[in-house]
């Protein structure tokens, strides 16, 4: 489609296009996987750390330490967000910080950071799920159909 | 390219993860010790005999590193722990095992977990049971705890 549109503009425009097309400069792929693996390897490996702690030392089995687990990862990122670790973070490791969820942790906690001057409630209240917003949305709305087709696979097909 | 001090450590830092993470321990495969010990008897206590011969079938699975059991009069349980390969098919084994045990223990409450948390308390409760430090009710009490737990869902 991108192509079918480039055909259209005119000379001038198109040879700009050839033009910035070579000087561009590509983006690292490989470079960004490897980045984004290891440091999201590294996040999950200390929430399993911390998971393990939980199973050792508190009365949690491996089916309901995942939450405790969840929110202490979160309040890590609550301070590594406020004191401006995690963005450092973000800026060479990608999606590797922005895929578990620490990522969305930072989505929560760096807006409810840039809003507040605008005040509690118009400022960080309408704000802070600007971006994480669309995560539970979808998340949920996601979570719904799964579940529906589990529910008639289950029920009505037999499985 | 450029790295700061925190980039270079942080990538040092994760290679050094996942070669560790990824080596093969031979010498751990090649063992292949079992985490059995089996329970001794005691007059003040349950005849933990069934549990012994509940972790002497399950021995037999090369799934499993190590198992813990302890029983009442009509109860019992088990707590497997398997291979980490195996952790995918976990649901299916433990389904399988749960039947084979209620098969050879027929009239008796088993229940049987891969749970992590359950081995532990299991390795706990068969250290008390070996010294000797628990009653009767005391061992049900454990149990019922340990049964609670198993049963926790998120």
């Amino acid at each position: 489609m991108a192509d079918e549109k480039k055909k259209k503009l005119p000379p001038k425009a198109q040879a700009y296009q050839a033009l910035q097309d070579k000087k561009e400069e590509k983006r690292p792929i490989v470079k960004n996987c490897m980045m984004a693996f290891l440091v999201g390897g590294t996040i999950c490996f200390i929430g399993q750390i911390i998971m393990t702690f939980y199973i050792h030392f508190f009365p949690f089995t491996e089916q309901t330490a995942g939450n405790p687990t969840t929110a202490t990862l979160i309040f890590l990122t609550m301070l590594a967000t406020g004191f401006g670790y995690y963005d450092r973070l973000g800026q060479f490791a990608g999606a590797g910080s922005a895929v578990p969820v620490t990522g969305f942790g930072n989505a929560v906690i760096s807006a409810a950071i840039e809003h507040r001057t605008e005040g509690y409630i118009i400022g960080v209240g309408t704000n802070m799920f600007k971006v994480a917003g669309p995560v539970i949305v979808y998340g949920v709305f996601s979570a719904f159909i799964v579940a529906l087709i589990k529910t008639i696979l289950t029920q009505w097909g037999g499985m | 390219m450029n790295m700061t001090f925190f980039q270079k450590f942080f990538l040092f830092f994760s290679l050094a993860i996942v070669c560790a993470g990824c080596g093969t321990d031979e010498t751990m495969e090649s063992q292949s010790s079992l985490d059995i010990n089996p329970l001794s008897a005691k007059p003040s206590l349950f005849d933990q005999s069934p549990s012994n011969m509940a972790k002497e079938s399950l021995m037999e699975y090369e799934e499993i590193t190590g198992i813990k059991a302890v029983n009442s009069d009509k109860e019992m349980i088990i707590a497997v722990q398997i291979k980490h390969m195996k952790r995918f098919f976990m649901a299916k084994h433990r389904k399988a095992w749960q039947k084979e045990m209620e098969k050879q223990f027929p009239g008796w409450k088993v229940e049987l977990s891969t749970d992590r948390k359950i081995y532990l308390e299991l390795d706990k409760l068969e250290e008390k049971i070996n010294k000797d430090t628990l009653s009767k009710d005391e061992l049900k009490k454990e149990m019922k705890h340990i049964i609670k737990l198993s049963k926790e869902q998120t």
